[in-house]
């Protein structure tokens, strides 16, 4: 049975998720279609004149 | 980053360099949208773990010690944004979306199973993402099954819908932009009124701070839907990244129902620093992370789980993400985002999980008895 003293600390645990997140971006950065700068949306969707294009939860 | 013995100073320093680095590097390689999701993403964490403000614990607290002042503040909290966010959306109809979805059978019954787990695991969506990134080792376990549990729910989504679901409600469709905005406000207040009826004196209104931290959750989801485009959200993001990593060791989804279909296909060949919801999300946890590192002390680590403990809490987070995948959004993208823009099956996901909740307050005892060696808490 493990105990208290078996878990790591919270910062340890923090770096882990951070971790995660790392791996993360190399599996999609070494999958994904490369960012085309050019096609960068508005900074803000508001006042851009565009259609929203991102996915919601609320999507089916 | 340094060690816990570093000096305070020099840690706060390295974590600002740190958020600085991660904005910069994300506005050179995906523009300043990313940048600026990345930044209110930053925002939400930091407000979360440094401020407080959370969903679960609040439900929890108006129920079992009659407690109402964290939901207070979520109720002044959605109708700040949503006195904001109604007349947004119908002056920019054609640039912002709000958080709308169908009220179906399985929503309801996912919404319901999400409040109940919410509750045994003591996290929602956006405070798994809080919990992991502040160092809970249980919160990092129930991220990685909440990431499994929203991709399995996107497969069998279109599945769970066709059971029955109505056509999308809005209350600006049914009451008109003003109407809307006045029956959701009157919904909210009601429920305050519920909320205060219910608290103990003492304990009904939220004390200045947890106000300032619903003032700020509510200028960053309005900042959400401006910079957006869309009303903030956690799931979409959590199955996104579910469906690459499964990607990346090949399995096709080209012939799923949700990501075969060409909006989804997209956002899966697509970057995630292109993403608004991965961007929050990756905020969210490094925000959480920078106020854990900048305490003095970063606070203890939760109890002790037995060996296969760690598999049941894997497991309550594959059903979060599951059933919050299923009911069309958590806490934020169903509950805070769907009321604060208008979408009645916010309103129906929140009695939903609320009902759920008290179920799952119940179950947690039962639940972790078995869980936590004898003499630990929790």
């Amino acid at each position: 049975m493990s105990s208290i003293e078996d878990i790591p600390s919270r910062p340890v645990v923090g770096y882990a998720a951070l971790g995660f997140l790392l791996v993360l971006l190399v599996v999609d950065f070494r999958q994904a279609q490369p960012i085309n700068p050019y096609q960068a949306p508005a900074p803000v969707a508001l006042g851009s004149g565009q259609a929203p294009t991102a996915a919601h939860c609320t999507a089916l | 980053m340094h060690s816990g013995n570093s000096p305070i100073f020099v840690r706060r320093t390295a974590l600002l360099l740190f958020s600085a680095i991660l904005v910069f590097g994300t506005f050179a390689m995906a523009g300043p949208r990313s940048a600026a999701m990345l930044i209110v993403g930053l925002g939400f964490g930091c407000v979360l773990e440094g401020m407080r403000f959370g969903f679960t614990g609040p439900w929890r607290a108006i129920v079992t010690e009659r407690d109402g002042r964290g939901l207070m503040a979520q109720l002044f909290a959605i109708a700040l944004t949503a006195v904001v966010a109604f007349p947004l959306l119908a002056s920019h109809p054609d640039e912002l979306n709000g958080a709308y979805a169908p009220i179906g059978f399985a929503m309801l019954v996912a919404a319901f199973v999400f409040g109940a787990a919410m509750q045994v695991v003591m996290g929602c969506g956006s405070g798994t993402l809080v919990n992991a990134g502040s160092g809970n080792a249980i919160g990092l376990i129930a991220l990685l099954g909440f990431v499994l549990g929203s991709f399995l729910g996107s497969l069998h989504l279109a599945w769970w819908t066709s059971l029955g679901a109505l056509p999308v409600y809005t209350l600006q469709g049914l009451f008109g932009n003003l109407g809307g905005l006045f029956v959701t406000l009157l919904g909210l207040a009601a429920i305050g009124l519920i909320v205060l009826k219910r608290a103990r004196p003492g304990m009904r209104l939220p004390r200045r701070g947890l106000f300032v931290a619903a003032l700020l959750i509510a200028l960053l989801a309005t900042l959400n839907l401006v910079i957006a485009g869309q009303s903030w959200g956690v799931v979409y993001g959590l199955g996104l990244w579910g469906a690459k990593l499964v990607s990346a060791v090949g399995v096709d989804l080209s012939s799923s129902d949700f990501w075969g279909a060409p909006a989804h296909a997209q956002r899966l060949q697509q970057s995630l620093l292109t993403d608004v919801t991965s961007l929050s999300n990756i905020g969210i946890i490094v925000g959480a992370f920078i106020i854990m590192r900048w305490r003095s002390s970063p606070g203890p680590q939760v109890a002790a789980l037995r060996p296969l403990s760690w598999l049941a809490v894997a497991l309550a987070g594959i059903v979060l993400g599951y059933s919050a995948r299923v009911a069309f959004g958590c806490n934020v993208g169903a509950f805070f985002s769907g009321v604060s823009t208008g979408s009645l099956h916010g309103w129906a996901w929140f009695f939903a999980a609320f009902a759920g909740s008290i179920l799952g307050i119940r179950l947690r005892p039962r639940l972790l008895q078995t869980l936590l060696p004898q003499g630990a808490t929790q």
